[in-house]
């Protein structure tokens, strides 16, 4: 393979990924095509280097704004999902009787705070962008599976220890029972 | 895409597919002998294109792999489907009105056997 075919296809990583996938070994096949008809018809090796480099590079700009724009769904989506989720805990802290929206019920069923609709909504959103990020990115079903349970298990932990310091209280814990067997080595946030 | 009309790199693409399959080169050599040299596009508009078009569900990639004549079986050929000939007819429909309102305004314009 000749040297500008070689940068021809190092071109062609630039769009976008399911595109490349799809149409690059014919990108490649066609400039290949052309190129051997300029070369039978005796024109410029630059000048044809030059266009057809030119014409792609502004064809993966076009894809890639284009994909933008699936992004854009994909951020609707990651917002309808978290005000459909929010819905939940908004419904059960009105149908609560002994709720202020002051987070005061003591226990007695829903009664989250205006603030913490606000922090749950945009815990959620950023779950929902990682997950779809995850699906949509990683090539296999091991990396994505990885991923996603990490960000559902950040989101857990985030969500407890922003609840009841959950996360504090654990590691607390083990720091203590390190100190008093003396086995674990001492954690340092005791 | 249905209702508005198409770019020209659209309506040569579809022209190009209308008599018979053809892959990527193909449908470049057909449009620039169609459009006598006047629509010329490169790998990044046509496989643009092509994308566009699949997705549309105006073509689809044919079952046919093999060039007779160059005998690759990597060539992927492309054909119109049922909605994309219905697209092309219109479009060429609307043509046809546009260059019949042309007659009745400008007849002194208008080429001879148009």
């Amino acid at each position: 393979m000749s040297g500008p075919h070689r940068l021809y296809q190092w071109l062609l990583r630039l769009y976008p990924r399911a595109f490349r996938e799809r149409y690059g070994a014919q990108m490649v096949q066609t400039f290949a095509d052309l190129d051997r008809e300029r070369g039978a018809a005796g024109q410029s090796s630059f000048l044809f280097l030059t266009g057809v480099f030119a014409e792609t590079g502004a064809s993966i700009v076009k894809e890639n704004i284009d994909m933008l724009s699936i992004t854009a769904r994909q951020l609707r989506l990651a917002a309808f999902a978290s005000l459909a989720l929010l819905a939940v805990p908004l419904i059960l802290t009105f149908a609560n009787p002994a709720s202020r929206l002051r987070g005061e019920a003591g226990g007695e069923g829903f009664d989250w705070m205006p603030g913490s609709f606000v922090v749950m909504g945009a815990m959620l959103f950023a779950a929902a962008l990682g997950v779809q990020w995850a699906a949509r990115r990683l090539t296999t079903r091991t990396s994505r599976s990885v991923a996603i349970a990490a960000i559902v298990a950040i989101f857990g932990l985030a969500w407890v220890e922003l609840a009841v310091d959950g996360v504090s209280q654990i590691v607390g814990l083990l720091a203590f029972a390190s100190k008093v067997s003396g086995v674990i080595p001492a954690l340092p946030l005791a | 895409m249905a209702t508005s009309p198409l770019t020209p790199s659209v309506l040569h693409i579809l022209l190009a597919l209308a008599e018979e399959e053809r892959h990527g080169y193909g449908i470049m050599k057909q449009v620039q002998k169609d459009s006598e040299g006047s629509v010329k596009m490169g790998p990044g508009t046509l496989y643009g294109a092509l994308s566009r078009l699949t997705k549309s569900g105006l073509i689809k990639e044919s079952e046919s792999r093999v060039d007779p004549a160059l005998d690759d079986q990597r060539r992927i050929y492309y054909r119109l489907t049922a909605e994309g000939r219905g697209v092309l007819s219109a479009e060429l429909k609307r043509y046809r009105n546009v260059v019949a309102i042309g007659r009745q305004r400008q007849p002194s314009t208008m080429v001879a056997g148009i």
